[in-house]
Protein backbone atom coordinates (compact mmCIF):
# COMPACT_ATOMS: atom_id res chain seq x y z
CA UNK A 1 0.00 0.00 0.00
CA UNK A 2 2.86 2.35 0.88
CA UNK A 3 4.53 1.75 -2.47
CA UNK A 4 1.21 2.49 -4.16
CA UNK A 5 0.94 5.88 -2.47
CA UNK A 6 4.55 6.66 -3.37
CA UNK A 7 3.87 5.72 -6.98
CA UNK A 8 0.76 7.91 -7.09
CA UNK A 9 2.68 10.82 -5.57
CA UNK A 10 5.21 10.48 -8.38
CA UNK A 11 2.62 10.06 -11.10
CA UNK A 12 0.79 13.22 -10.07
CA UNK A 13 3.90 15.18 -10.97
CA UNK A 14 3.25 14.48 -14.63
CA UNK A 15 0.87 16.93 -16.35
CA UNK A 16 -0.85 14.31 -18.46
CA UNK A 17 -2.01 12.47 -15.34
CA UNK A 18 -3.52 15.64 -13.90
CA UNK A 19 -5.17 16.38 -17.24
CA UNK A 20 -6.61 12.86 -17.31
CA UNK A 21 -8.12 13.24 -13.86
CA UNK A 22 -9.59 16.67 -14.59
CA UNK A 23 -11.18 15.56 -17.85
CA UNK A 24 -12.26 12.25 -16.35
CA UNK A 25 -14.10 14.00 -13.53
CA UNK A 26 -15.82 16.43 -15.89
CA UNK A 27 -16.89 13.76 -18.35
CA UNK A 28 -18.12 11.46 -15.61
CA UNK A 29 -20.13 14.28 -14.08
CA UNK A 30 -21.76 15.33 -17.35
CA UNK A 31 -22.54 11.80 -18.51
CA UNK A 32 -24.15 10.86 -15.21
CA UNK A 33 -26.44 13.90 -15.22
CA UNK A 34 -27.85 13.10 -18.64
CA UNK A 35 -27.71 9.38 -17.92
CA UNK A 36 -30.65 9.61 -15.53
CA UNK A 37 -32.79 11.20 -18.22
CA UNK A 38 -31.75 8.68 -20.85
CA UNK A 39 -32.43 5.68 -18.64
CA UNK A 40 -35.88 6.98 -17.72
CA UNK A 41 -36.71 7.75 -21.37
CA UNK A 42 -35.68 4.18 -22.31
CA UNK A 43 -32.79 5.44 -24.39
CA UNK A 44 -30.01 3.69 -22.47
CA UNK A 45 -28.27 2.56 -25.61
CA UNK A 46 -28.26 5.95 -27.23
CA UNK A 47 -24.74 6.47 -25.90
CA UNK A 48 -23.56 3.38 -27.67
CA UNK A 49 -25.27 4.35 -30.91
CA UNK A 50 -24.00 7.90 -30.92
CA UNK A 51 -20.48 6.80 -30.06
CA UNK A 52 -20.49 4.58 -33.12
CA UNK A 53 -21.69 7.53 -35.17
CA UNK A 54 -18.81 9.54 -33.73
CA UNK A 55 -16.44 6.75 -34.69
CA UNK A 56 -17.73 6.89 -38.25
CA UNK A 57 -17.35 10.66 -38.25
CA UNK A 58 -13.78 10.32 -37.01
CA UNK A 59 -13.08 7.95 -39.89
CA UNK A 60 -14.45 10.48 -42.36
CA UNK A 61 -12.34 13.17 -40.72
CA UNK A 62 -9.22 11.00 -40.99
CA UNK A 63 -9.90 10.27 -44.67
CA UNK A 64 -10.36 13.97 -45.36
CA UNK A 65 -7.10 14.59 -43.43
CA UNK A 66 -8.58 17.32 -41.30
CA UNK A 67 -6.29 18.95 -38.75
CA UNK A 68 -8.85 18.58 -35.99
CA UNK A 69 -11.63 16.02 -36.09
CA UNK A 70 -13.67 17.58 -33.26
CA UNK A 71 -15.83 20.00 -35.32
CA UNK A 72 -16.89 17.40 -37.88
CA UNK A 73 -17.45 14.70 -35.26
CA UNK A 74 -19.47 17.07 -33.11
CA UNK A 75 -21.67 18.19 -35.99
CA UNK A 76 -22.42 14.70 -37.31
CA UNK A 77 -22.99 13.27 -33.84
CA UNK A 78 -25.32 16.13 -32.93
CA UNK A 79 -27.36 15.68 -36.10
CA UNK A 80 -27.71 11.98 -35.37
CA UNK A 81 -28.74 12.70 -31.78
CA UNK A 82 -31.34 15.14 -32.99
CA UNK A 83 -32.72 12.57 -35.42
CA UNK A 84 -32.93 9.97 -32.70
CA UNK A 85 -34.20 12.00 -29.78
CA UNK A 86 -36.00 15.05 -31.07
CA UNK A 87 -38.85 13.04 -32.49
CA UNK A 88 -39.51 11.82 -28.98
CA UNK A 89 -42.17 9.25 -28.24
CA UNK A 90 -44.07 9.68 -31.49
CA UNK A 91 -41.32 8.60 -33.89
CA UNK A 92 -42.18 6.20 -36.71
CA UNK A 93 -39.09 4.14 -36.06
CA UNK A 94 -38.92 3.66 -32.32
CA UNK A 95 -35.88 4.24 -30.13
CA UNK A 96 -34.12 0.88 -30.10
CA UNK A 97 -34.53 0.17 -33.81
CA UNK A 98 -33.42 3.64 -34.81
CA UNK A 99 -30.40 3.49 -32.53
CA UNK A 100 -29.40 0.07 -33.81
CA UNK A 101 -29.75 1.14 -37.43
CA UNK A 102 -27.64 4.23 -37.12
CA UNK A 103 -25.16 2.63 -34.74
CA UNK A 104 -24.28 -0.42 -36.77
CA UNK A 105 -24.27 1.44 -40.04
CA UNK A 106 -21.88 4.11 -38.78
CA UNK A 107 -19.51 1.61 -37.20
CA UNK A 108 -19.33 -0.49 -40.34
CA UNK A 109 -18.93 2.49 -42.68
CA UNK A 110 -16.31 4.04 -40.43
CA UNK A 111 -14.19 0.92 -40.28
CA UNK A 112 -14.60 0.38 -44.03
CA UNK A 113 -13.45 3.92 -44.79
CA UNK A 114 -10.45 3.61 -42.48
CA UNK A 115 -9.37 0.42 -44.21
CA UNK A 116 -9.91 1.71 -47.73
CA UNK A 117 -8.25 5.09 -47.16
CA UNK A 118 -5.85 4.29 -44.35
CA UNK A 119 -3.62 7.20 -43.34
CA UNK A 120 -2.14 5.66 -40.21
CA UNK A 121 0.88 3.43 -39.78
CA UNK A 122 -0.91 1.46 -37.11
CA UNK A 123 -4.54 1.22 -38.19
CA UNK A 124 -5.54 -1.56 -35.82
CA UNK A 125 -3.94 0.28 -32.91
CA UNK A 126 -5.79 3.49 -33.69
CA UNK A 127 -9.09 1.64 -34.07
CA UNK A 128 -8.52 -0.31 -30.87
CA UNK A 129 -7.65 2.80 -28.94
CA UNK A 130 -10.73 4.63 -30.26
CA UNK A 131 -13.06 1.71 -29.51
CA UNK A 132 -11.77 0.83 -26.06
CA UNK A 133 -10.11 4.05 -24.92
CA UNK A 134 -7.11 2.22 -23.52
CA UNK A 135 -4.84 5.25 -23.14
CA UNK A 136 -6.55 8.09 -24.99
CA UNK A 137 -7.27 9.95 -21.77
CA UNK A 138 -3.53 10.04 -21.02
CA UNK A 139 -2.62 11.74 -24.28
CA UNK A 140 -4.60 14.97 -23.94
CA UNK A 141 -3.11 18.33 -24.80
CA UNK A 142 -3.79 21.44 -22.67
CA UNK A 143 -6.00 22.78 -25.46
CA UNK A 144 -8.13 19.66 -25.38
CA UNK A 145 -8.42 19.93 -21.61
CA UNK A 146 -9.62 23.52 -21.86
CA UNK A 147 -12.06 22.57 -24.60
CA UNK A 148 -13.43 19.75 -22.52
CA UNK A 149 -13.72 22.02 -19.50
CA UNK A 150 -15.63 24.61 -21.51
CA UNK A 151 -18.03 22.12 -23.05
CA UNK A 152 -18.57 20.42 -19.69
CA UNK A 153 -19.32 23.74 -18.02
CA UNK A 154 -21.90 24.53 -20.71
CA UNK A 155 -23.49 21.11 -20.32
CA UNK A 156 -23.74 21.34 -16.55
CA UNK A 157 -25.05 24.89 -16.74
CA UNK A 158 -27.72 23.87 -19.25
CA UNK A 159 -28.78 20.97 -17.06
CA UNK A 160 -29.01 23.14 -13.95
CA UNK A 161 -30.84 26.01 -15.67
CA UNK A 162 -33.36 23.79 -17.46
CA UNK A 163 -33.60 21.16 -14.72
CA UNK A 164 -37.37 21.49 -14.20
CA UNK A 165 -38.16 21.36 -17.92
CA UNK A 166 -35.89 18.37 -18.46
CA UNK A 167 -37.58 16.67 -15.54
CA UNK A 168 -41.03 17.27 -17.06
CA UNK A 169 -40.04 16.09 -20.53
CA UNK A 170 -38.34 13.01 -19.09
CA UNK A 171 -41.31 11.65 -17.14
CA UNK A 172 -44.29 12.59 -19.32
CA UNK A 173 -43.61 14.31 -22.58
CA UNK A 174 -47.25 14.54 -23.67
CA UNK A 175 -48.34 16.04 -20.35
CA UNK A 176 -45.46 18.50 -20.49
CA UNK A 177 -46.52 19.49 -24.00
CA UNK A 178 -50.11 19.90 -22.83
CA UNK A 179 -49.07 22.19 -19.99
CA UNK A 180 -47.26 24.52 -22.33
CA UNK A 181 -43.71 23.18 -22.16
CA UNK A 182 -42.06 23.11 -25.57
CA UNK A 183 -41.22 19.43 -25.43
CA UNK A 184 -39.66 19.38 -28.89
CA UNK A 185 -37.26 22.16 -27.96
CA UNK A 186 -36.15 20.41 -24.79
CA UNK A 187 -35.81 17.11 -26.60
CA UNK A 188 -33.54 18.97 -28.99
CA UNK A 189 -31.57 20.40 -26.07
CA UNK A 190 -31.16 16.94 -24.54
CA UNK A 191 -30.05 15.59 -27.91
CA UNK A 192 -27.39 18.27 -28.32
CA UNK A 193 -26.11 17.79 -24.78
CA UNK A 194 -25.91 14.04 -25.24
CA UNK A 195 -23.96 14.44 -28.47
CA UNK A 196 -21.44 16.74 -26.81
CA UNK A 197 -21.00 14.38 -23.88
CA UNK A 198 -20.57 11.35 -26.13
CA UNK A 199 -17.86 13.03 -28.18
CA UNK A 200 -16.03 14.03 -25.01
CA UNK A 201 -16.49 10.64 -23.36
CA UNK A 202 -14.88 8.79 -26.24
CA UNK A 203 -11.53 10.06 -25.00
CA UNK A 204 -12.18 8.53 -21.59
CA UNK A 205 -13.66 5.10 -22.17
CA UNK A 206 -13.73 4.66 -25.93
CA UNK A 207 -16.70 4.10 -28.23
CA UNK A 208 -17.75 0.67 -27.07
CA UNK A 209 -17.85 1.42 -23.36
CA UNK A 210 -19.54 4.82 -23.32
CA UNK A 211 -22.91 3.31 -22.46
CA UNK A 212 -21.50 2.08 -19.19
CA UNK A 213 -20.51 5.59 -18.20
CA UNK A 214 -24.05 6.80 -18.92
CA UNK A 215 -26.04 3.86 -17.57
CA UNK A 216 -24.30 2.40 -14.55
CA UNK A 217 -24.24 5.44 -12.24
CA UNK A 218 -27.92 6.17 -12.88
CA UNK A 219 -28.99 2.57 -12.38
CA UNK A 220 -26.88 2.25 -9.25
CA UNK A 221 -28.47 5.35 -7.74
CA UNK A 222 -31.94 4.06 -8.62
CA UNK A 223 -31.30 0.94 -6.53
CA UNK A 224 -31.25 3.07 -3.39
CA UNK A 225 -32.97 6.39 -4.03
CA UNK A 226 -36.40 7.17 -5.42
CA UNK A 227 -36.72 10.88 -6.19
CA UNK A 228 -35.37 12.35 -9.43
CA UNK A 229 -33.22 14.90 -7.58
CA UNK A 230 -31.64 12.39 -5.19
CA UNK A 231 -30.99 9.92 -8.01
CA UNK A 232 -29.33 12.64 -10.06
CA UNK A 233 -27.11 13.83 -7.21
CA UNK A 234 -26.14 10.30 -6.20
CA UNK A 235 -25.49 9.36 -9.82
CA UNK A 236 -23.18 12.34 -10.29
CA UNK A 237 -21.18 11.69 -7.12
CA UNK A 238 -20.92 7.99 -7.82
CA UNK A 239 -19.85 8.51 -11.42
CA UNK A 240 -17.09 10.94 -10.44
CA UNK A 241 -15.86 8.62 -7.69
CA UNK A 242 -15.79 5.60 -9.97
CA UNK A 243 -14.03 7.51 -12.76
CA UNK A 244 -11.30 8.79 -10.44
CA UNK A 245 -10.85 5.41 -8.82
CA UNK A 246 -10.78 3.68 -12.20
CA UNK A 247 -8.14 6.04 -13.56
CA UNK A 248 -5.96 5.68 -10.48
CA UNK A 249 -6.20 1.89 -10.50
CA UNK A 250 -5.38 1.73 -14.20
CA UNK A 251 -2.26 3.87 -13.97
CA UNK A 252 -0.97 1.99 -10.92
CA UNK A 253 -1.82 -1.51 -12.09
CA UNK A 254 -1.16 -0.93 -15.79
CA UNK A 255 -4.66 -1.84 -16.97
CA UNK A 256 -6.67 -0.20 -19.79
CA UNK A 257 -8.30 2.97 -18.50
CA UNK A 258 -11.75 2.57 -20.06
CA UNK A 259 -12.26 -1.04 -19.02
CA UNK A 260 -11.08 -0.34 -15.49
CA UNK A 261 -13.53 2.51 -15.05
CA UNK A 262 -16.37 0.31 -16.27
CA UNK A 263 -15.30 -2.48 -13.92
CA UNK A 264 -15.41 -0.07 -10.98
CA UNK A 265 -18.86 1.10 -12.14
CA UNK A 266 -20.03 -2.51 -12.18
CA UNK A 267 -18.69 -3.09 -8.68
CA UNK A 268 -20.49 0.02 -7.47
CA UNK A 269 -23.71 -1.20 -9.10
CA UNK A 270 -23.39 -4.50 -7.27
CA UNK A 271 -22.85 -2.73 -3.95
CA UNK A 272 -25.79 -0.41 -4.46
CA UNK A 273 -28.01 -3.29 -5.57
CA UNK A 274 -27.13 -5.08 -2.36
CA UNK A 275 -27.84 -1.99 -0.33
CA UNK A 276 -31.13 -1.47 -2.13
CA UNK A 277 -32.17 -5.07 -1.50
CA UNK A 278 -31.45 -4.64 2.19
CA UNK A 279 -33.54 -1.44 2.33
CA UNK A 280 -36.53 -3.13 0.78
CA UNK A 281 -36.68 -5.92 3.39
CA UNK B 1 -31.96 0.88 11.26
CA UNK B 2 -31.85 -1.29 8.13
CA UNK B 3 -30.57 1.68 6.15
CA UNK B 4 -27.72 2.13 8.63
CA UNK B 5 -26.78 -1.54 8.35
CA UNK B 6 -26.87 -1.29 4.58
CA UNK B 7 -24.60 1.72 4.52
CA UNK B 8 -22.25 0.09 6.99
CA UNK B 9 -22.04 -3.03 4.86
CA UNK B 10 -21.44 -1.00 1.72
CA UNK B 11 -18.77 1.08 3.45
CA UNK B 12 -17.05 -2.02 4.79
CA UNK B 13 -17.03 -3.65 1.40
CA UNK B 14 -15.64 -0.48 -0.17
CA UNK B 15 -12.96 -0.31 2.51
CA UNK B 16 -11.90 -3.88 1.88
CA UNK B 17 -11.87 -3.25 -1.84
CA UNK B 18 -9.76 -0.11 -1.50
CA UNK B 19 -7.20 -1.34 1.03
CA UNK B 20 -6.87 -4.80 -0.43
CA UNK B 21 -3.90 -6.98 0.04
CA UNK B 22 -0.36 -6.37 -1.23
CA UNK B 23 -0.01 -7.14 -4.89
CA UNK B 24 3.47 -8.31 -5.73
CA UNK B 25 3.05 -7.34 -9.37
CA UNK B 26 1.96 -3.82 -8.46
CA UNK B 27 4.84 -3.56 -6.00
CA UNK B 28 7.33 -4.58 -8.66
CA UNK B 29 6.04 -1.90 -11.00
CA UNK B 30 6.15 0.84 -8.40
CA UNK B 31 7.80 3.87 -9.92
CA UNK B 32 10.04 6.31 -8.18
CA UNK B 33 12.35 8.64 -10.00
CA UNK B 34 13.79 9.87 -6.74
CA UNK B 35 13.94 6.64 -4.76
CA UNK B 36 15.94 3.56 -5.61
CA UNK B 37 14.54 0.04 -5.41
CA UNK B 38 15.36 0.09 -1.69
CA UNK B 39 12.75 1.71 0.46
CA UNK B 40 13.61 4.17 3.19
CA UNK B 41 13.14 1.45 5.79
CA UNK B 42 15.67 -0.82 4.12
CA UNK B 43 18.24 1.99 3.93
CA UNK B 44 17.73 2.69 7.62
CA UNK B 45 18.24 -0.98 8.35
CA UNK B 46 21.44 -1.21 6.32
CA UNK B 47 22.80 1.96 7.87
CA UNK B 48 22.42 0.59 11.36
CA UNK B 49 23.27 -3.08 10.82
CA UNK B 50 25.67 -4.68 13.25
CA UNK B 51 29.30 -5.29 12.38
CA UNK B 52 29.51 -9.04 12.05
CA UNK B 53 32.42 -11.19 12.97
CA UNK B 54 35.24 -11.36 10.49
CA UNK B 55 36.70 -14.82 9.98
CA UNK B 56 40.23 -13.46 10.25
CA UNK B 57 39.44 -11.52 13.37
CA UNK B 58 38.33 -13.52 16.35
CA UNK B 59 37.17 -10.49 18.24
CA UNK B 60 33.50 -9.66 18.19
CA UNK B 61 31.91 -6.45 19.22
CA UNK B 62 30.73 -7.96 22.43
CA UNK B 63 34.29 -8.91 23.33
CA UNK B 64 35.77 -5.50 22.69
CA UNK B 65 36.38 -3.19 25.56
CA UNK B 66 33.71 -0.60 25.94
CA UNK B 67 35.99 2.24 24.84
CA UNK B 68 36.79 0.37 21.57
CA UNK B 69 33.27 -0.46 20.63
CA UNK B 70 32.44 1.39 17.41
CA UNK B 71 29.66 3.84 17.96
CA UNK B 72 27.10 3.36 15.23
CA UNK B 73 25.04 6.47 14.87
CA UNK B 74 21.77 5.73 13.06
CA UNK B 75 20.92 8.19 10.30
CA UNK B 76 17.96 10.46 10.75
CA UNK B 77 15.03 9.96 8.31
CA UNK B 78 15.94 13.19 6.51
CA UNK B 79 19.54 12.07 6.03
CA UNK B 80 18.41 8.70 4.75
CA UNK B 81 15.97 10.32 2.31
CA UNK B 82 18.75 12.56 0.97
CA UNK B 83 21.16 9.64 0.69
CA UNK B 84 18.61 7.51 -1.14
CA UNK B 85 17.65 10.30 -3.51
CA UNK B 86 21.26 11.15 -4.30
CA UNK B 87 22.40 7.59 -4.80
CA UNK B 88 19.38 6.42 -6.70
CA UNK B 89 18.72 9.38 -8.99
CA UNK B 90 21.75 8.67 -11.21
CA UNK B 91 20.86 11.69 -13.29
CA UNK B 92 17.69 10.06 -14.64
CA UNK B 93 14.91 12.59 -15.10
CA UNK B 94 12.24 10.10 -16.19
CA UNK B 95 12.63 6.41 -15.41
CA UNK B 96 10.01 4.52 -17.39
CA UNK B 97 11.31 1.16 -16.18
CA UNK B 98 9.68 1.75 -12.81
CA UNK B 99 6.24 2.76 -14.10
CA UNK B 100 3.16 0.75 -14.98
CA UNK B 101 2.56 -0.07 -18.63
CA UNK B 102 -0.32 2.41 -18.84
CA UNK B 103 1.85 5.22 -17.51
CA UNK B 104 4.70 4.28 -19.82
CA UNK B 105 2.51 4.39 -22.89
CA UNK B 106 1.01 7.72 -21.84
CA UNK B 107 4.48 9.13 -21.15
CA UNK B 108 5.89 7.97 -24.48
CA UNK B 109 2.82 9.31 -26.30
CA UNK B 110 3.46 12.62 -24.58
CA UNK B 111 7.03 12.58 -25.89
CA UNK B 112 5.73 12.15 -29.40
CA UNK B 113 2.97 14.75 -29.18
CA UNK B 114 4.81 17.41 -27.13
CA UNK B 115 8.51 16.66 -27.65
CA UNK B 116 9.61 20.16 -26.66
CA UNK B 117 8.66 19.37 -23.04
CA UNK B 118 11.18 16.54 -22.94
CA UNK B 119 14.20 17.92 -24.81
CA UNK B 120 17.36 17.67 -22.71
CA UNK B 121 15.89 15.24 -20.20
CA UNK B 122 17.59 11.96 -19.42
CA UNK B 123 15.17 9.12 -19.92
CA UNK B 124 15.43 5.42 -19.22
CA UNK B 125 13.07 3.00 -20.90
CA UNK B 126 12.76 -0.71 -21.47
CA UNK B 127 11.21 -2.46 -24.43
CA UNK B 128 11.96 -4.51 -27.48
CA UNK B 129 14.73 -3.25 -29.68
CA UNK B 130 14.27 -3.20 -33.42
CA UNK B 131 16.27 -1.89 -36.32
CA UNK B 132 15.28 -0.64 -39.74
CA UNK B 133 17.50 0.28 -42.67
CA UNK B 134 16.39 3.03 -45.05
CA UNK B 135 17.91 3.28 -48.52
CA UNK B 136 17.47 7.00 -49.11
CA UNK B 137 19.46 7.93 -46.00
CA UNK B 138 21.71 4.86 -46.08
CA UNK B 139 21.23 4.61 -42.33
CA UNK B 140 20.06 1.96 -39.93
CA UNK B 141 17.71 3.27 -37.29
CA UNK B 142 17.28 1.59 -33.93
CA UNK B 143 14.24 1.97 -31.75
CA UNK B 144 12.71 0.72 -28.55
CA UNK B 145 9.12 -0.48 -28.96
CA UNK B 146 6.75 -0.11 -26.01
CA UNK B 147 3.26 -1.63 -26.07
CA UNK B 148 0.29 -0.35 -24.11
CA UNK B 149 -1.70 -2.30 -21.52
CA UNK B 150 -3.78 -4.14 -24.10
CA UNK B 151 -0.72 -4.79 -26.27
CA UNK B 152 -2.69 -3.67 -29.31
CA UNK B 153 -0.95 -0.34 -29.66
CA UNK B 154 2.76 0.28 -29.61
CA UNK B 155 4.88 3.36 -29.47
CA UNK B 156 8.49 3.43 -30.55
CA UNK B 157 11.33 5.74 -29.62
CA UNK B 158 14.50 5.89 -31.69
CA UNK B 159 17.82 5.78 -29.89
CA UNK B 160 21.45 6.36 -30.86
CA UNK B 161 24.27 4.86 -28.83
CA UNK B 162 27.00 7.21 -27.74
CA UNK B 163 29.88 4.88 -28.47
CA UNK B 164 30.62 2.01 -30.75
CA UNK B 165 28.87 -0.51 -28.55
CA UNK B 166 26.90 -3.24 -30.24
CA UNK B 167 23.20 -2.73 -30.66
CA UNK B 168 20.84 -5.40 -29.29
CA UNK B 169 19.43 -8.00 -31.58
CA UNK B 170 16.04 -7.36 -33.12
CA UNK B 171 13.24 -8.46 -30.85
CA UNK B 172 15.38 -8.66 -27.73
CA UNK B 173 14.43 -6.76 -24.62
CA UNK B 174 16.74 -3.88 -23.80
CA UNK B 175 16.98 -1.03 -21.33
CA UNK B 176 18.11 2.21 -22.94
CA UNK B 177 19.16 5.37 -21.15
CA UNK B 178 19.69 8.51 -23.15
CA UNK B 179 19.04 12.22 -23.54
CA UNK B 180 15.88 13.17 -25.40
CA UNK B 181 16.71 15.30 -28.41
CA UNK B 182 15.25 16.53 -31.67
CA UNK B 183 17.03 16.31 -34.97
CA UNK B 184 16.17 17.18 -38.52
CA UNK B 185 16.57 14.93 -41.51
CA UNK B 186 15.42 15.62 -45.05
CA UNK B 187 13.35 18.53 -43.78
CA UNK B 188 11.48 16.48 -41.18
CA UNK B 189 12.02 16.80 -37.44
CA UNK B 190 12.41 13.57 -35.50
CA UNK B 191 13.01 12.79 -31.87
CA UNK B 192 15.28 10.20 -30.33
CA UNK B 193 17.33 9.29 -27.28
CA UNK B 194 20.81 10.52 -28.07
CA UNK B 195 24.09 9.81 -26.30
CA UNK B 196 22.46 6.58 -25.20
CA UNK B 197 23.67 3.52 -23.42
CA UNK B 198 22.05 0.12 -23.49
CA UNK B 199 21.84 -2.66 -20.91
Amino acid sequence: MRETWEALALYFQFPFVRYALIVGVLIALCSSLLGVTLVLKRFSFIGDGLSHVAFGAMAVSAVLKLNSDLPLVLVITTLSAVLLLRTGQNAKIKGDAAVAMISVGSLALGYLLMNLFSTSANLSGDVCSTLFGSTSILTLTPLEVWLCAGLSALTIAAFVVFYNKIFAVTFDENFAQATGVNAKLYNLLIAVLIAVIIVLAMNLVGSLLISALVIFPALSAMRVFRSFRSVTVCSALLSVFCAVLGILISIVQGTPVGSTIVAVDMAAFALFSLAGAMFRR
Amino acid sequence: MKRNYAFAAAALAALIFLSGCENAQAASRTASASLSGASVAEIMESATEEITDDSSDSQSISNLPAEDTPQIQPLSPEEVQTQVAASAHDGIDIDLTRMSSTMVYGQVSGMMYTPDDYVGKTIRMRGESYSEYYDYTDTTYYSILIADATACCAQGVEYLLSDSAAYPEDGSEATVTGVFELYEELGVTYCRLGNASVQ
